[in-house]
């Protein structure tokens, strides 16, 4: 059984403006010990799904159907004690700007301490003494020290090195890293990958969230693209990067720079990603689509596998590679064809084609 | 084929950049710096503010003045046996009314020939326990009040709120007046008019700070290691929120100990003969049109002091406790 499963998950959003759609029908799952990694554009709806798992949406977002099963265990009818435990004891998370997520008025030693004496039963020395072994095990130097400190006494990637610590206090089973890297500078960057390497090694589950392809390339064992609220693709990593199968993500990866790269000007998907107040009606990246067709106009088309096979139901085919749009469909009016593919140019040449 | 820009530009080399420190040394130096807690920092900063201090140190003298003026005991027992006053402040007949200062009656004495020095110094314990008193009680009340009010929201939120709207639509001083009109003269009376007109401003002042404060990365990383949410607030929302409300509060203890005196200059303070300063300043009214100056003069300049030097002190809390204020950058550049 998969450690966290979320199936049909609609999350909405109720402003002046009408009700926003900001996760459609997404569902994924997540085995033990696997990373996965959530991508997609600002506002795809990445962060609302990890707050959602949390139980974490506030006024005006809610949870309007679908089902998140952590271990099993139906989240969206846990109690609300429930849920309080279930955060940072089974499911710790990891955010985006970790000098923001550090309250300022206590010692960094006192706030990991904190997260030990909510989830666990040590008290006084001996969550402080737990803190500091954290702070150890998360690669801080001289943790005895630096746990009397304050976080403005750290640098960035020391006190996003703190928050994983906070996250593990409860020695969870699940961590949702939302963007985790994204105020930090490379080398930084790849000291923290390395750490959250280190502890998934462990059999701890990770989900990561990020707009950064190349952290994901490099971490993740399987990615789950989003756009506009929905999941586009879901595939192991090698297939994503080899052979992405949704137009959205051949874009995604064509506007990356590369190192040689002889091109005047990136490519990129033109438009931007359509107000989730009124989606477009059919495909919703329609609109931005160089294949899009009629039939795009009027059909969103469901998650395929991208073999032809159409699965409506939310089945723990997890490994599977599958995209939502219309060429993957078999009974749709599409004719066109993907005609994008993917070069490798270091020696092996492989080509990916993206048509059916 | 790939282009390297660098390509028939010749190689970059940089000779003698070599180092034998290890990359963790500049983490270990920076572990040994000393750490302090905000509030060391805030008075390393109130020290470096003069006038601040100065001010401090008037209020320290005052209150030292008041304490040891007359002998302090608890049910029966002598807990300070000090009297720097030289007559009982209530005591009259001492000498003749009227009598202009002389160096047996430093400030004079009133109609009922009391000592007028006896009596300001003996008068701070009623002024500065009332400003620090009723700022507390009211700080008791308003903290709690506005922080729920800010955290929770919705129908609590605006319960509260409108109340202290309510509240906001009479004049402070015509609302205590009213106050104790209704209940009455005497010391808890007093504190507790003044209480029931401020806390509104302090449950005001937190409840948008605690607004914003809320919505910060760290309130919404505790509640995703599962604090409880009295927890956060009481922990996170409120502490972070905190800082305007004490400097308000500092301030806002001159503006008490003026409204006491205003009470009591009304006669609606404490009991008329009381040896409180507006109270002397109520009784010694008369005595501007005959020209004894003194008996009014010295308990009105006892209370200038004390507001001015608690003015000092809050600006000079605030500049501390806020070190981004116009005020400091304008220190500095002097």
């Amino acid at each position: 059984m998969a450690l966290l499963e979320v199936s049909d998950l609609d999350v909405r959003f109720y402003t002046e403006e009408g009700a926003v759609q900001a996760v459609d029908a997404l569902s994924y799952t997540l085995d033990r010990g696997e990373r996965l990694g959530v991508v997609g554009e600002s506002g795809a709806g990445k962060t609302v799904t990890a707050l959602a798992v949390l139980g974490l949406l506030d006024d005006p977002g809610r949870i309007e159907g679908g089902s998140i099963r952590f271990d099993g265990e139906e989240l969206l009818d846990a109690s609300p004690d429930r849920l309080r435990r279930l955060r940072g004891g089974e499911i710790g998370m990891v955010f985006q700007d970790p000098e923001t997520a550090l309250d300022p008025v206590y010692t960094v030693g006192e706030q990991v301490a904190e997260a030990v004496r909510v989830h666990t039963d040590r008290e006084g020395a001996a969550a402080h003494d737990r803190a500091v072994s954290l702070l150890d095990r998360v690669g801080i130097p001289d943790p005895a020290t630096r746990a009397t400190q304050y976080p403005h006494e750290f640098s960035g990637g020391m006190a996003q090195r703190v928050v994983v610590a906070i996250a593990l206090a409860g020695d969870p089973d699940l961590l949702i890293a939302d963007e985790p890297t994204t105020g930090l500078d490379v080398t930084i960057e790849a000291q923290l990958l390395d750490l959250l390497d280190d502890l998934a090694d462990d059999d701890l589950a990770v989900q990561l969230v990020s707009h950064d392809l190349g952290v994901v390339a490099g971490f993740c064992d399987r990615v789950v693209v989003m756009y506009a609220g929905q999941a586009v693709e879901r595939a192991p990593v090698d297939d994503l990067f080899y052979r992405p199968k949704h137009p959205y993500t051949a874009g995604l990866l064509s506007a990356i720079p590369r190192i040689g790269d002889d091109r005047d000007r990136l490519p990129t998907i033109p438009g931007t990603t359509p107000d989730l107040a009124s989606p477009p009606p059919g495909c919703r990246f329609h609109p931005r689509c160089p294949y899009a067709e009629d039939a795009c106009t009027k059909r969103d088309p469901p998650l395929a596998d991208v073999d032809g096979e159409v699965r409506h139901t939310s089945d723990s085919d997890a490994g599977g590679h599958r995209a939502a749009c219309l060429a993957y469909v078999d009974d749709a009016d599409f004719d066109g064809e993907l005609d994008f593919r993917v070069e490798i140019t270091d020696g092996v040449n492989a080509d990916g084609e993206g048509d059916p | 084929m790939p282009r390297n820009p660098l390509d028939g530009r010749g190689r970059l080399r940089v000779r003698g950049f070599e180092s034998d420190d290890a990359d963790g040394d500049a983490e270990a130096a920076a572990a040994t710096t000393p750490t302090t807690d905000r509030w060391r920092r805030a008075w390393t900063r109130f020290r470096r503010d003069h006038a601040a201090v100065a001010g401090l140190a008037v209020i320290a003298v005052m209150a030292l003045l008041a304490v040891f003026a007359r002998p302090i005991e608890v049910s029966g027992v002598v807990v300070q046996p000090v009297a720097l006053a030289p007559y009982d402040p209530g005591a009259s007949g001492i000498a003749p009314a009227y009598r202009p200062p002389s160096l047996a009656h430093p400030f004079g004495t009133d109609w009922a020939g009391r000592d007028v020095f006896s009596r300001v110094l003996y008068g701070g314990r009623y002024s500065l326990s009332i400003g620090v008193i009723a700022v507390s009680l009211a700080l008791l009340v308003g903290v709690p009040l506005g922080a729920v009010a800010g955290y929770v929201g919705g129908w609590v939120d605006e319960t509260i709120m409108r109340l202290v709207d309510v509240l906001y639509a009479f004049p402070f001083l015509v609302l205590a007046i009213a106050l104790v009109a209704v209940f009455g003269q005497g010391f808890w009376k007093l504190v507790g008019a003044l209480v029931a007109v401020g806390w509104i401003g302090y449950a005001r002042l937190i409840r948008g700070e605690v607004l914003g404060v809320s919505e910060r990365d760290y309130v919404l990383a505790a509640r995703a290691l599962g604090a409880s949410d009295r927890r956060i607030l009481r922990r996170h929302v409120v502490p972070n929120a905190i800082a305007p409300v004490i400097v308000q509060a500092t301030l806002n203890v001159g503006t008490v100990v003026l409204s006491a005196a205003a009470l009591g200059f009304l006669g609606l303070g404490l009991q008329p003969g009381t040896a409180e300063w507006g109270s002397m300043l109520s009784a010694g009214r008369d005595t501007l049109v005959g020209g004894e100056w003194w008996v009014t003069v010295f308990p009105g300049l006892a209370v200038f002091l004390f507001v001015l030097s608690i003015n000092l002190v809050g600006d000079g809390v605030r500049d501390a406790l806020d070190p981004d204020a116009d005020t400091d950058t304008y220190r500095e550049a002097r």
